[in-house]
């Protein structure tokens, strides 16, 4: 009458994996149409786009049925956040017998030992979301990659790109494992969260909370190591890369490095699941089957997990506060500290309250939860304080073995932008790069980091500096730091003497000469031509237009950037504008001789600003090179004078002013920007622009 | 043989049975009596294997039980909930069942599908509470387990399909040797089904007898004296007393015999010795464990 199958542990495991996949069947098609939706479509949505590259030659191409574009987009990130939300949705419903009591009994009494039952759910989970989202990954990467890669060589060959495609497949591999990594992470996370709670709501909720407070956590830390004011800044994406999935993803959106660069990284992030899930083990096998059906199973992780977002928003409010006070002139300002961290005490306290009282029902124990928010308020301060203190010292002072680098990349910005008028002329381009390809390129980079100074206890000349040592096993280490001009000028003479260490040379393009229709703009040396040259540009292009504000272009110009002018014209941004028959004119002028100077070099330009309605914008920079005030639409009655208190006048007539210095002798430079539609170009001549901006922008302007 | 020795659970606080021990004999039909929270259902989930005893041992045929695939494939635990099953039809649990019971017989099965008729294909959610607890026994006595253990089994069955399961589990228990251990609070059915019964109470075992020797433990007498009071009678232990007019009812624990005797020296005008169903045992017992039945209609 009875059977006689025989059964070990093995095929026990095997029956009950079997089992829950069959089990499974709803969530596994859903998860296999949002990965058909969010990949093999998605790929497939974008070859048109590719056509359309490779047919205008342009990575910056439209294409012609401009909606695949969209539509592939659409498909690849409302696929993925679906799927994401599967992932960490499926440990809730498949370990069902820990969030819902009448499961238990059936879970519980099954002949199984806790290993077979916990290694059949965890696999059979993770085994129906992640099936359908490799093969459709590796489907669309069968779809994509060899055409993207050939559009990409026919660029190549015609000089519109410099893309090694024989780099492209390995980069995009490194991005599929990392997509699979974020999808295993946000997996493993929900099934920590899982094992430790009793509910479904407080599975599915504190699933969320954990995969956001870590990197929050980690990005707060960060931004209280620059919390000195030296803003040494350890590399946030660096260390996010490795928290998957949100740390992962925000580090992709910062730095578009894939988390898995080498077996190094992938081994990094494997050992953090493995600690995932061996903790998760290691609970459920301790986990009372009685507490199913309770807000958590294990108290301790609740209060971790509730304590570290709380501690996490303090130390968010603190460094914030602390960084404002800094850089706070007025002493007008000085309150608002006090006010971020009371709003951050009123954003924190109200929810603990509430899901203290949702955890403990009871409200006598409710002392439970001062005593919880004094110790994250005091664990929050001292953080704060050893983060900005000891930690951030010795993130400024870090450095890798010149041995592990492989290259350095230094970029020096000027203080400030638009601040040219007051730095030397050979640091007056915007940035200037420098890519160190020997060890004493990066011994001197790591020089620079030693001397990096402070603006807290040095109000000197200094530039920020970028460092990047890009590392022979794959990954970077960057650095922001602060250091003395004067130091950038040994660096510069110290670096000319070297041949072959500069890469790009510190000059930007120089553009003597570019043709708009019929016009020459840049051919003097100063800006007392410029007068002429706006007249000239006005009366040309106005006079060619004959019909009236059929279109208008912007333009920059900058009188004092005679020598490269021409690398502020940033023409992919008006070809829109262009195709679509509106252009403007903008002239931002940066004038070191006074308001008053400029006001006069625009009025014998032929404007006459004062009888139209066309707003002026200026900026307003601090003799330290601050900018203090951005401000629009001055009214017409305003006094314009060139001393700091004229200027100061005008701010206060003004809305919106920030940050103004006490002392308005402080106030030194204007730039005025006049900005109206100037001029207009007959629509048959819009094509003939639009080649001559391409041009330029494809060789000149970029190379 | 079920051994259970020295075995506490605890709930936070809450004791659900406080150094408890108890045999259970394999064959048998055992009734597992008590209010509610005395810690019935928490025993049979630790026999079961899903919770976790505190302290003490639980052995089945010699073997501890918890995470014991070998002692687990031998029970088949029928809890006192049904929807767990909502989602399923009788089709998937048959096949769930057959998965983990390597005795399942798909014999048995298809003759409780003859008797019950309850439909293969369709979900339980679309079952009653009474047809959900007839697929959970049908799964049950096929599975070929050894013991059975079933809270509440009954509950939500027609007085019709009560007479059918029972009998079905007789039969089962006949032909396979089963265990079967029922814990009830319709003291009727463990009193028709059981041949041994434990009465638990604040996570203690108040008495565990054959149900024979039990209810012979405990007997009424009724009698009636000529000042129509009951004279007093340290003789006997006296559970309770109850007067009706001029006739009294006793309940007296000990021999009837001996009970007879004593009332009979004390000039009774009539004395007469009856029987109590196990629901007056179970009543009176608990009385004497302080619950207060008085004012409770019954």
């Amino acid at each position: 009458m009875t059977s006689t199958v025989s059964t070990d542990k093995k095929s026990f495991f095997g029956a009950y994996y079997l089992y829950k996949l069959k089990t499974l069947k709803n969530q596994f098609i859903l998860c296999c149409i949002f990965s058909v939706v969010a990949m093999p479509l998605a790929a497939l949505c974008h070859l048109p786009v590719l056509n359309d590259m490779e047919e205008s030659l342009s990575l910056y191409a439209q294409p012609s049925l401009s909606n695949f574009a969209g539509m592939s987009w659409l498909c690849l990130i409302i696929g993925l956040l679906v799927l994401l939300g599967l992932f960490m949705l499926m440990p809730a419903l498949n370990f069902s017998y820990y969030n819902k009591k009448d499961r238990v009994d059936v879970s519980g009494a099954l002949p199984l030992t806790f290993s077979q039952r916990f290694w059949g759910d965890t696999l059979s989970g993770l085994t129906v979301c992640l099936a359908p989202f490799t093969v459709c990954l590796a489907i669309a990467a069968a779809i994509f990659i060899p055409r993207f890669c050939q559009v990409i060589s026919v660029l190549n060959r015609e000089n519109v790109t410099d893309l090694p495609v024989d780099k492209i497949a390995p980069y995009l591999l490194m991005l599929a494992v990392t997509g699979i990594i974020c999808m295993v992470a946000g997996y493993l996370l929900s099934l920590f969260v899982t094992v430790c709670s009793g509910r479904f709501s407080a599975s599915v909720l504190f699933s969320i909370v954990i995969a956001l407070i870590i990197p929050f956590f980690a990005a707060v830390c960060v931004m209280a190591c620059g919390g000195n004011g030296t803003q040494t800044f350890t590399d946030a994406g660096n260390i996010l890369s490795y928290l998957p999935p949100f740390g992962t993803v925000i580090a992709f959106t910062i730095n578009g490095v894939p988390a898995v660069q080498s077996l190094g990284d992938l081994l990094i992030i494997l050992a953090l699941f493995a600690v995932v899930l061996l903790a998760s083990y290691f609970i459920a096998k301790y986990r009372k089957a009685e507490k199913t059906g309770e807000h958590f199973a294990i108290n301790a992780v609740y209060h971790a997990l509730t304590a570290v977002s709380v501690g996490a928003v303090l130390l968010l409010a603190l460094s914030i506060a602390f960084n404002f006070e800094l850089d706070s002139y007025s002493s007008g300002i000085t309150a608002m500290p006090g006010l971020i961290i009371a709003l951050s005490v009123l954003f924190t306290i109200i929810p603990l309250v509430v899901l203290d009282i949702f955890h403990y029902r009871n409200f006598a124990k409710m002392w439970r939860t001062a005593v919880k928010y004094a110790a994250c308020a005091g664990g929050a301060l001292g953080l704060y304080l050893l983060m900005s203190g000891p930690v951030s010292q010795m993130a400024l002072n870090y450095s890798p073995a010149t041995d592990d680098i492989e290259c350095t990349y230094l970029s020096v910005s000027t203080p400030y932008e638009y601040a040219y008028s007051y730095s030397d002329l050979e640091l007056r381009n915007d940035y200037i790069d420098m890519f160190l390809c020997d060890s004493k390129g990066a011994e001197f980079a790591k020089q620079l980091q030693e001397k990096a100074i402070s603006v807290q206890s040095d109000s000197s000349p200094s530039r920020e500096v970028s460092i990047d040592y890009a590392l022979k096993n794959g990954r970077h280490i960057r650095k922001s730091i602060r250091v003395g001009e004067d130091l950038i000028f040994d660096a510069l003479e110290y670096f000319g003497g070297i041949e072959g260490v500069l890469d790009t040379p510190l000059n930007p393009p120089e553009i003597n000469n570019v043709n708009i229709p019929s016009l020459k703009i840049f051919g003097g040396d100063s800006y007392n031509n410029m007068p002429e040259l706006i007249s000239a540009l006005k009366y040309d292009i106005a006079n060619d237009n004959g019909k009236e504000k059929t279109g208008y272009f912007t333009l920059w110009l900058s009188t004092e950037t005679e020598k490269y002018g021409g690398y502020n014209f940033n023409f992919s941004i008006f070809s829109e504008p262009l195709k679509n028959d509106s252009l403007s004119l903008r002239i931002p002028i940066f004038i070191n001789d006074g308001y008053t100077k400029t006001l006069e070099l625009i009025k014998s330009s032929g404007f006459n600003f004062d009888e139209d309605d066309t707003p002026l914008s200026f900026a307003v920079f601090s003799d330290d090179y601050r900018t203090v005030e951005k401000s629009y639409d001055i009214p017409k009655d305003a006094i314009y004078g060139e001393t700091g208190e004229k200027i100061f006048e005008l701010l206060k007539l003004t809305g919106g002013v920030m940050d103004i210095p006490k002392n308005s002798a402080h106030l030194a430079v204007t730039s005025i920007c006049y900005d109206r539609p100037l001029f207009y170009v007959p629509e048959e001549n819009v094509d003939k622009l639009l080649k001559i901006i391409e041009k330029y922008e494809r060789t000149d302007l970029y190379d | 043989m079920i051994n259970i020795e020295y075995v506490t659970k605890k709930f936070d606080d809450f004791c659900a049975l406080d150094n408890f021990s108890l045999q259970i004999k394999k064959g048998s039909a055992y009734g597992l009596l008590g209010s509610n929270g005395a810690g019935k259902s928490t025993l049979l989930r630790l026999i079961a294997g899903i919770y976790r005893q505190d302290r003490g041992r639980i052995t089945l045929d010699d073997e501890p039980v918890y995470d014991n695939v070998k002692i687990k494939q031998k029970i088949y635990f029928v809890n006192d909930e049904t929807s767990q099953f909502s989602n399923m039809t009788i089709k998937d649990m048959r096949a769930m069942v057959k998965t983990f019971y390597p005795k399942f017989s798909d014999t048995t099965f298809d003759k409780l599908h003859n008797v019950l008729k309850l439909p293969m294909d369709k979900k339980l959610s679309g079952f009653s509470k009474g047809m959900r607890r007839q697929a959970a026994v049908m799964c049950a006595l096929s599975s070929g387990c050894e013991y059975l253990l079933l809270d509440e089994a009954f509950d939500g069955l027609d007085p019709t399909m009560r007479i059918i399961v029972k009998k079905l589990m007789i039969d089962n228990m006949i032909e396979n040797n089963t265990t079967v251990i029922l814990s009830s609070h319709n003291l009727k059915e463990i009193e028709e089904f059981c041949d041994t019964a434990g009465l638990l109470h604040n996570g203690k075992l108040v008495f565990n007898r054959e149900l024979d020797s039990l209810k012979g433990d405990l007997h009424k007498v009724q009698t009636s004296f000529e000042n129509g009071e009951v004279p007093p009678l340290p003789e006997l232990e006296i559970l309770h007393t109850e007067q009706t007019g001029s006739v009294a009812t006793l309940i007296v624990r000990g021999d009837p015999d001996r009970s007879m005797s004593v009332v009979n020296d004390k000039n009774a005008m009539f004395c007469d010795i009856m029987p109590l169903s196990l629901e007056e045992v179970f009543i009176y017992e608990m009385e004497v464990l302080g619950y207060d039945f008085d004012g409770i209609d019954r």
